[in-house]
């Protein structure tokens, strides 16, 4: 089901009075309506990946429960390993198997040898997969160092594994903060809920009005990319940019939004990245779940920034590239990683990586010169990076950039469909002067709690559900489902 | 909680009222200043989907407007039909298609299919009564919604523009180059069943021609001999005989046309046009 469809606005409001009005006594029903809602939203897609989800609930459930009475350290790590095996057993055979398969082909081939007897099978990538697949190893891999108790509540930790705001492209959530979320009485928080739908509003222009438009100008270009100039490339890669944040950033708000609604607070996903200074800021800011994930679990466990100066670099190399690969299975994402990889090891070695941890133009309405031309490069190194991302293949990435870094880049952009162009770029603006106005804020609607009038607060959400009833178009997929 | 939801639903309501109240305004204000071009002080209209659209060249046929589409069903010509009763002069006569494809379910696609609907139902909204636009929110919500959506936009952007135009709303005759014998056209997959929403609404349009004094006349443009929905023949006339027995029927599906002549195997080129065009002038101006 997706959030931007119409059984999802019916589906919402049954659940949210179900859980309120009829089921509000019993922490354990609320709990199993979880659970049934997450798995019908879910199965609407695929009924038969239901089996997954339920299967490593399941193997993590009972790994995390036998925690508690094997004290054994070679039998505590078998079981930690039997839990990774089998999470990222079935993330690998799903996401990665056909492409490990023609890789192996071509290298194969290009040895001279026949790699006959080598097919690639017909698998569907079941939705999500890499995001409660990760979820349900944090709980595991915590439990295992002792930051968390397990549950030995098989519902919670269910609704845990399952919890549709969340569930097909996150925020990724981690045990310790959500699992104990679903183990506490919850009651209706008013302003929480309010902000919830504050938070669901402004996602949902995000994704139907920022990256659903970017994106028709996006794929036109990126799928024509021989026929346009270095300028009008540029062009398409900017409305990239634009669209992957408003879809991505969009989904995390709702989902954000939504889970507040039923008394539930996931972390933070976005920060305003476009405004950051340089490249380690935007990696603070950008999908801040999946990065410290890698962080905690990938990146310190092989020594972080410890140590010497290969040893830094080579951890640096392998977090981006191992994140570039979790996003698809495609030598395009590799090489966004180790791009990004690239843009941050010299930042990293001139221990710049953490001098801009604060928000930009802190105390001031507008940045500074130098502020702008900071956040300029960081977007246009980021808009670069992400033309690897959105490429079919490295190939044709490299042709796109060969023409950007060229004197066609000075030609004028020739797309414009319809004069669309127009209020495209008025609503860019319109996003951005939003995104800066609340670049302070939990989310962006929230920088009108501050000092503006109720008419005015009320004037600019009719405004904004006004704009998505009117600007909306066919409803798109979220690009993170893919992955 | 209580709260929450009473402000919720208060605001939702208080939304949606301005909606219908912008939705009423917008309509009503294009009603008045939607304008078509013609002078003509009697007129003849031929409307109909694409087979009409591409087989009478009205520059040949006198004090006549094609105005049919492609892809219309009768749910839009109705709609269609009211526009041209408001703001043509004086209409005399309607020549409105009636063929073997107009009967086949497919017709309930071209009605409220998401494709046809976002197409089409944005240019005649305005003109919908409520049990209209209860047809399609009840048959396709989403794809009424995105309609909806779209007329607005569009309507709120003509009036910026201070553009009331509305000939290009209308069709037209569509001149078509390409020949069937030099590139074959593909059968299309024919599904069995009868459009009942077609024929309301074709019952609907002999009403209000009836309303309006307007003769009216049904027309079988000429169809190739392998043309796909012919399978359906005896259901077609059986229809005729049965529902619209009282309304003049012109046959020219036997008219004289070479393979030739067609475009593809329902659609006539600009060399069959011409030739039905200059017989059809013929018989409908000098009967």
């Amino acid at each position: 089901m997706l959030f931007n469809s119409l059984e999802f606005m019916f589906f919402l409001p049954i659940v949210f009075v179900a859980y309120w009005f009829f089921l509000k006594k019993t922490l354990r029903i609320q709990n199993l309506l979880i659970v049934v809602a997450s798995y019908y939203f879910y199965g609407l897609w695929d009924w038969r990946f239901l089996t997954l989800i339920f299967f490593s609930t399941i193997v993590d459930y009972s790994i995390g429960y036998s925690f508690d009475y094997i004290k054994t350290a070679t039998k505590r790590k078998v079981l930690l390993w039997l839990s990774i095996l089998v999470n990222l057993g079935f993330l690998g055979f799903f996401k990665y198997f056909n492409f490990f398969i023609e890789s192996f082909k071509e290298t194969y081939s290009f040895l001279g040898g026949n790699p006959v007897g080598y097919n690639t099978l017909q698998i569907i990538l079941p939705v999500g997969i890499s995001f409660y697949t990760f979820q349900t190893l944090s709980y595991t891999i915590d439990v295992y160092k002792g930051k968390l108790q397990p549950t030995k509540d098989f519902v919670a930790f269910a609704a845990f594994v399952s919890f549709f705001p969340q569930l097909v492209a996150g925020p990724i959530e981690r045990a310790t903060n959500l699992l104990p979320q679903f183990t506490r009485k919850r009651t209706f928080d008013y302003e929480k809920a309010v902000d919830g739908v504050k938070q669901i509003l402004w996602g949902f222009f995000k994704k139907i009005i920022i990256a659903d438009k970017c994106a028709i100008y996006a794929n036109i270009i990126f799928n024509n990319s021989e026929e346009y100039s270095g300028s009008t490339l540029l062009l398409g890669a900017i409305f990239f940019s634009f669209q992957i944040y408003g879809d991505f950033s969009g989904y995390s708000d709702i989902a954000i939004g939504v889970s507040k609604l039923f008394g539930f607070d996931l972390k933070k996903n976005f920060a305003t990245p476009y405004f950051s200074r340089d490249i380690a800021e935007f990696w603070r800011r950008w999908h801040i779940s999946l990065s410290t994930w890698f962080r905690d679990y990938l990146y310190i466990p092989l020594g972080g920034s410890r140590g010497g100066l290969y040893s830094k670099i080579r951890n640096v190399f392998i977090i981006f590239i191992v994140s570039g690969f979790w996003h698809g299975a495609n030598w395009t994402f590799v090489v966004w990683g180790g791009v990004n990889a690239l843009y941050f090891i010299p930042i990293m070695l001139l221990n710049y990586n953490r001098s801009n941890t604060d928000v930009v133009a802190q105390n001031k309405l507008f940045p500074s010169i130098k502020e702008i031309l900071q956040v300029g490069l960081t977007f246009f190194l980021t808009t670069i990076a992400w033309i690897f991302f959105r490429s079919e293949t490295i190939s044709q990435s490299l042709i796109i950039l060969k023409k950007i870094f060229s004197t066609s880049l000075f030609v004028k952009p020739i797309y414009d469909k319809d004069g669309d162009l127009k209020l495209m770029l008025f609503l860019l603006i319109f996003f951005i002067a939003f995104e800066w106005m609340g670049r302070k804020k939990e989310h962006v609607l929230q920088f009108l709690e501050d000092s503006y009038p109720k008419v005015i607060k009320y004037l600019i959400f009719y405004i904004l559900v006004f704009m998505i009833l009117l600007l909306k178009g066919k409803s798109q997929e979220f690009i993170y489902f893919q992955f | 909680m209580k709260k929450f939801v009473y402000k919720l639903l208060s605001n939702i309501i208080v939304f949606m009222l301005l909606l219908v109240f912008v939705f009423t305004g917008v309509s009503e204000f294009l009603k008045v200043k939607n304008k078509i071009n013609t002078s003509l002080e009697q007129q003849t209209l031929v409307m109909g989907h694409s087979h009409t659209e591409c087989a009478y060249n009205d520059a040949f046929i006198i004090n006549t407007s094609n105005f049919a589409a492609s892809g219309e069903s009768y749910f839009y010509t109705l709609q269609k039909l009211r526009f041209l009763i408001e703001n043509v002069d004086k209409i005399d006569r309607v020549f409105l298609e009636f063929s073997n494809n107009q009967i086949n379910v497919k017709m309930d696609d071209w009605t409220y299919g998401d494709a046809y609907m976002v197409n089409k139902a944005p240019g005649f909204m305005q003109y919908m009564s409520v049990e209209d636009h209860i047809v399609l929110g009840k048959n396709n919500f989403e794809g009424y919604f995105n309609s909806l959506s779209i007329y607005l936009r569009e309507s709120l952007l003509r009036i910026v523009k201070q553009n009331f135009d509305y000939s290009k709303s209308l069709g037209g005759y569509l001149k078509l180059n390409r020949n069937i014998t030099e590139k074959p056209s593909k059968l299309e997959e024919v599904k069995r069943g009868v459009s009942d929403l077609n024929i309301k609404y074709l019952k609907k349009i002999v009403a209000l021609c009836h309303e309006h004094k307007i003769s009216l006349a049904f027309i079988r443009t000429p169809q190739h001999i392998q043309y796909e929905y012919l399978v359906n023949e005896k259901d077609f006339q059986k229809i005729r005989y049965a529902e619209f027995n009282d309304v003049k029927f012109i046959d020219l599906n036997d008219f004289a046309l070479e393979s030739s002549d067609f475009a593809d195997f329902g659609h006539l080129n600009e060399q069959g046009a011409l030739k039905l065009s200059e017989y059809f002038n013929m018989l409908i101006n000098n009967e």
